[in-house]
């Protein structure tokens, strides 16, 4: 090699680990001599008195102090202390650190000590911020859906699945697969990716439903809502909705949605056809949101009585729709009905009791309460509400915001929840993460934790439909994806006595959350 | 000697490019400016560029991806007119110079006439509004990797074949489509060695796979779009139909380069195709034929008219509308005319000299023809018709717009700002940020999303900037859920603002193109006069055809009929042979007009009211 070659190459080299070492030089850190604040800092997410679950991926933290260096410091009583420093706002907490010193302390508490150097190069330490740390770890994995706030067109709907110890996500079905299609409600059996159901729309392809069961990937011909899987499963029952969307002119949320008639029918894996009963589908009620009970011996859903009796859209009543929420007894070995009992009437209390959840140890029932209607995520005063089903009384819930709080979805230990709030800004809707203990007490919620401290800052997607996972969804998406455009559909009918099922043609995404 | 000739016709072929691309520069930024595409994005598929994690996760997950984000950022720079003509430049020039280097290695000689073919077909796209860029950056990229493949030295076959496959696995990774023209181009490239000639059928036989990898691969559009482009049906009917034609012309290229590889032997002796003053003329040809007739100039005043919309330049708006034919307006100008006359307050004096149809109003109407069509207007107008409706206190409205324009536009700064104003509006001043952050991030940050994104810090209302208390003022404050119609939004915002003279404007003009009169007279006499000192000569016309189908004087409160309005419509009334109760049942029933009437048609009252009553159309050839 000429001499001129070897400079050619050599200098840009050179240049090139210069540039290398002065951009990882390492950040300054606090001296002896620091400035102690009384105050607590201003973090995003915050975190002071939030209880972490032990097997979480650690949360990037923005620091929203003055400052041109900074420096934190996580500890616990047992385990090791991790120390990160940055010249930017925002500092990363090594993953295999964090993850022992959440193990050393599981079941007590940890703290995060931050500091910040302004331009005299003064440090100021802040209070510690203090976070429990539960005994319980939370499911691994949680499968939501991504969208921007839609109304009527979409074109970047996907569901995902992340991995909760880290930040590994990836992709389970995504709307351009099928020709800017939508994919909306997902409902999986015993917290299992194995055994999942999954709504398809398409103008292209049709409006259909995913069933992967076994291995193996089916598309049932029928668009279907909401669903819960029987713990034995081989029954999914889901709401059969006619949905519809409107728009307000004024208010804070422009959107609204209504069924305009709902029912309930179960598919039976085994015999791979519909069925359906009275007390779910009496045509004179809108039935939704089904929940089985973890013995598979009780279904809990919403009813209100429908008190429109044509298609004018919107009916005049649209606020005057309250659904209370409903039980009825199921025998897996006759497979007859009970008798419907209410658990909440809606009417009585003047609100909108939707989304029933009960935790996997039979114990404790979550829902929505509303103002009025179906669609709790539209309603900014959409709260979350805890019974329990031992008792059948209600225990307060103090992890409610002044905005929408819904979608509720238990872990399989029953210890945590995660459900949805428009708390940040109001607008896009982000994952929190609580913990429930022992007396069903809801503890402060964790943000769902990003690498990247400055995530949400321009992060303009939302999130809903959040299901914690055990076992994850183990199907590529180019399966499903090839799956719901093969056209090779499993034609089961609906029972006849439904009353009005969904439209057979995509109308848009029609209501979204 | 002949060294000395091939290194003078060389410098002279290079001369000879460079005039041309220096010419292709200058025509691209001063005659076909591609601030036009930019500013007419739901027109012209630029596409929008962001800086958030979904949006990389989206372009770089797909076959194509790499590509086609490079030309998402660089398709920014179009909003610079200067800028944008040198990437323009830039991307014919390179695809000039590989051709030529692809054609010297396959047909062993210099063929330099070839390389303005493909250089030529850019810049036809482009004068034409048509945004292709990442096709065109991928043909480069595409093209030079099929060179730099075909220019190494023999080595053993599976050497060899290890190495194409591996490099058409990375040009459909990184291109998709263009990649479809690369492998022909190898497998053409490699019949020329004996040794490697049955790479060529492995070449050939991965093209007859394409199909499975398209579906293979799990996202609809990547191939299954390029093969509707070579093997649909020829030069298809639509306004896309010179992009596929210019593509399958380019596989034809492709194809024709190789085919110079099978039959031309490689001269001993390097020859010029031609002679050089005949070059340079053939080259000055080219220029001049680019320049008279390389752009569409009708769609070339179309984006224009948008860009001026966009921007609030309205009486440019209107100069634009003038230097048109009166052909080539479409619903696309009839909207923005409209948004002119109203924001210039020139509505009730010349709404119907332009002959806008009903549906130029507030929203897409079906008469507007297909879906997709539907579509397009809906999307382009989205970022006007989110500004108008915010300007009309319109917020959830706007809102509902925005939102749907963002889906299916992608985040242009021009339609961040107003989503950013319109959270403030909504009392969620940190989801405002988002939106400004994401504008801001943008190349140039062409909407001054900065400057907001800071006063948005100490100032959560944005009480301080005039723009966003002038849109808080004008708020609608009556909810009617889902009634869009544009009557009852109009007669509200006028009702609840009787100072807010934008919503009279398109109130009035609604009443006028839906031929309400009665509702337009009634609203005469607490009509406010906003400046002016006479009735607008179009709400005369109107006040002189309700009273001729009433038989009754109107109440005007304040307001008078100016005398020579009264003369013009007697006038017409006299062409047309009738008055009384003949004229009250002609103008009774709008848009269907009695034989007789025939006497007046396209005679010098075709821009007034009763015209456009009576005949359904209106408008004076500029």
């Amino acid at each position: 090699m000429t001499r001129r070659r070897l400079a050619v190459v050599l200098v840009p080299a050179l240049l090139a680990l210069a540039l290398l070492a002065w951009w990882c030089r390492p950040a300054p850190r606090p001296g002896r001599v620091v400035n102690e604040s009384a105050a607590l800092p201003h973090v995003f997410p915050d975190l002071d008195g939030v209880t972490l679950p032990p097997n979480i991926a650690p949360p990037g933290v923005r620091i929203d102090e003055p400052g041109n260096a900074f420096h934190a410091v996580a500890r616990g009583a047992r385990g090791p202390v991790i120390e990160v420093s940055s010249r930017r706002p925002g500092l990363v907490f090594p993953e295999g650190r964090w993850h022992r010193l959440l193990a050393a302390n599981a079941g007590g508490a940890i703290t995060l000590t931050v500091a910040a150097r302004d331009a005299a190069g003064r440090w100021t330490r802040f209070a510690a911020l203090a976070m429990d740390v539960a005994a319980e770890p939370i499911d691994r994995y949680v499968t939501y859906r991504n969208l921007t706030p839609l109304y009527n067109l979409a074109v970047d709907v996907g569901v995902y699945q992340r991995d909760l110890t880290s930040f590994r996500t990836r992709l389970v079905l995504h709307g351009r697969q099928f020709t800017d299609g939508c994919v909306n409600c997902h409902s999986f059996c015993q917290g299992s990716g194995e055994r999942f159901t999954l709504g398809v729309r398409s103008g292209t392809w049709g409006n259909h439903t995913l069933l992967v069961a076994d291995g193996r990937v089916m598309l049932l011909k029928q668009a279907l809502g909401y669903g819960s899987w029987h713990p034995n499963g081989q029954l999914a029952t889901f709401s059969v909705n006619q949905p519809r969307q409107f728009f307000h002119a004024t208010g804070e949320e422009t959107r609204d949605v209504l069924d305009m008639s709902s029912a309930l029918v179960c598919f039976d894996l085994t015999q791979r056809r519909f069925v359906t009963a009275p007390v779910l589908s009496a045509p004179e009620f809108l039935t939704t949101y089904p929940c089985w009970s973890p013995d598979g011996r009780s279904l809990y859903f919403s009813r209100a009585r429908r008190p429109w009796h044509d298609d004018t859209f919107p009916p005049p009543q649209y606020d005057q729709v309250r659904f209370s929420l409903m039980r009825v007894a199921y025998d897996p070995d006759t497979g007859a009905w009970g008798q419907a009992e209410t658990i909440r009437s809606g009417e009585a209390a003047g609100r909108s009791f939707v989304f029933p959840r009960v935790s996997p140890d039979g114990r404790w029932l979550l829902y929505t309460s509303c103002d009025y209607g179906v669609f709790p995520i539209h309603r900014p005063n959409s709260d979350l509400g805890l019974i329990d089903l031992r008792t059948g009384l209600d225990v307060p819930v103090d992890i409610n915001s002044d905005r929408a709080d819904t979608w509720h979805s238990w872990s399989r230990n029953g210890r945590w929840v995660v459900f949805d709030s428009k708390r940040e800004d109001g607008l896009f809707t982000k994952l929190y993460l609580s913990y429930c203990d022992e007396n069903g007490h809801l503890r402060p919620p964790l943000l769902l934790p990003q690498r990247d401290p400055w995530f949400y800052d321009n992060f303009w997607y939302s999130y809903n439909v959040p299901e914690l996972l055990e076992r994850p969804i183990r199907v590529d998406a180019a399966r499903l994806g090839r799956a719901v455009r093969a056209r090779d559909v499993v034609d089961a009918p609906l029972p006849p006595e439904l009353a009005k099922p969904a439209p057979a043609t995509w109308r848009g995404p029609g209501p979204t959350r | 000697m002949v060294g000395g000739e091939e290194c003078e016709g060389r410098r002279q072929a290079d001369a000879r490019l460079a005039l041309f691309v220096v010419v292709a520069f200058v025509w691209l930024w001063l005659c076909v400016d591609p601030s036009r595409t930019y500013y007419g994005a739901g027109l012209t598929a630029l596409p929008a560029f962001s800086p958030d994690v979904m949006f990389r996760r989206a372009y770089f997950t797909t076959l194509g991806g790499p590509v086609r984000f490079v030309s998402a950022w660089l398709s920014q720079f179009f909003l610079w007119p200067a800028w944008g003509a040198a990437i323009l430049t830039a991307l014919a020039a390179a695809a000039a110079v590989v051709t030529d280097r692809l054609v010297t290695c396959l047909a062993g000689r210099r063929l330099h006439g070839y390389r303005y073919a493909p250089a030529l077909l850019f810049l036809l796209l482009d004068g034409h509004y048509l945004h292709l860029v990442d096709w065109q950056l991928g043909w480069v990229v595409a093209l030079a990797a099929t060179d730099v493949v075909l220019r190494r030295p023999e080595g053993r076959p599976a050497v060899r074949l290890a190495l194409l496959l591996a490099e058409v696995a990375l040009l459909y990774g990184l291109l998709r489509g263009p990649a479809v023209v690369a492998v022909p181009l190898l497998a053409l490239g490699e019949t020329r060695r004996r040794e490697t000639r049955f790479l060529a059928a492995v070449l050939v036989l991965w093209l007859a796979s394409l199909p499975w990898l398209g579906t293979w691969c799990g996202f609809d559009q990547p191939l299954g779009e390029v093969y509707r482009v070579l093997f649909g049906p020829l030069l298809p009917n639509d306004e896309y139909g010179m992009a596929r034609a210019a593509v399958a012309g380019m596989a034809a290229f492709a194809l024709l380069l190789g085919a110079l590889a099978l039959m031309a032997a490689p001269s001993a002796k390097p020859r010029l195709e031609l002679r050089p003053l005949l070059a340079w003329a053939g080259v000055a040809a080219g220029c001049a034929a680019l320049v008279v007739a390389g752009g569409d100039r009708v769609e070339g005043r179309r984006l224009e008219m948008c860009a001026h919309a966009e921007r609030g330049e309205w009486d440019a708006v209107l100069a634009t509308a003038h230097r048109m034919g009166a052909r080539d307006i479409t619903q696309y100008e009839d909207y923005n005319i409209l948004l002119a006359l109203t924001h210039t307050g020139q509505s009730g004096d010349w709404l119907f000299r332009y002959g806008l149809p009903l549906f130029s109003m507030l929203r897409g109407d079906p008469r507007l023809g297909d879906e997709e069509t539907i579509l397009k207007m809906r999307t382009q107008h989205g970022l006007q018709l989110c500004e108008l409706d915010l300007e009309l206190g319109f917020i959830n409205m706007a809102e509902h717009e925005t939102h749907e324009s963002l889906e299916t536009q992608g985040t242009y700064p021009g339609l961040l700002v107003p989503m950013a104003r319109i959270e403030v509006l909504q009392s969620r001043p940190r989801a405002a940020k988002v939106f400004l952050r994401l504008a801001a991030a943008q190349p140039g940050d062409p909407e001054g999303a900065a400057p907001l994104l800071r006063a948005l810090r100490d100032d959560p209302a944005l009480s301080g900037d005039d723009e966003q208390t002038g849109l808080a003022r004008n708020r609608l404050h009556t909810d009617m859920y889902n009634d869009y119609s544009t009557t009852h939004m109009l007669e509200q915002a006028v009702k609840e603002h009787p100072d807010h003279r934008l919503a009279y404007e398109y109130l009035m003009a609604w009443y006028l193109l839906s031929n309400q009169t009665d509702k337009l007279v009634a609203a005469i006499p607490t009509l406010p006069a906003f400046g002016r000192e006479a009735l607008p000569r179009h709400y005369e016309e109107a006040v002189l055809c309700q009273e001729a189908l009433t038989g009754a004087h109107a109440d005007l409160g304040p307001w008078r009929i100016r005398s020579e309005t009264r003369r013009r419509f007697e006038a017409f009334t006299h062409a047309l042979g009738c008055a009384g109760d003949e004229l009250a049942a002609a103008l009774r029933v709008p848009s269907r007009p009695p034989l007789w009437a025939a006497r007046v048609w396209r005679g010098p009252w075709s821009d007034t009211y009763y015209y456009y009553r009576l005949f359904g159309t209106s408008g004076v050839q500029p």
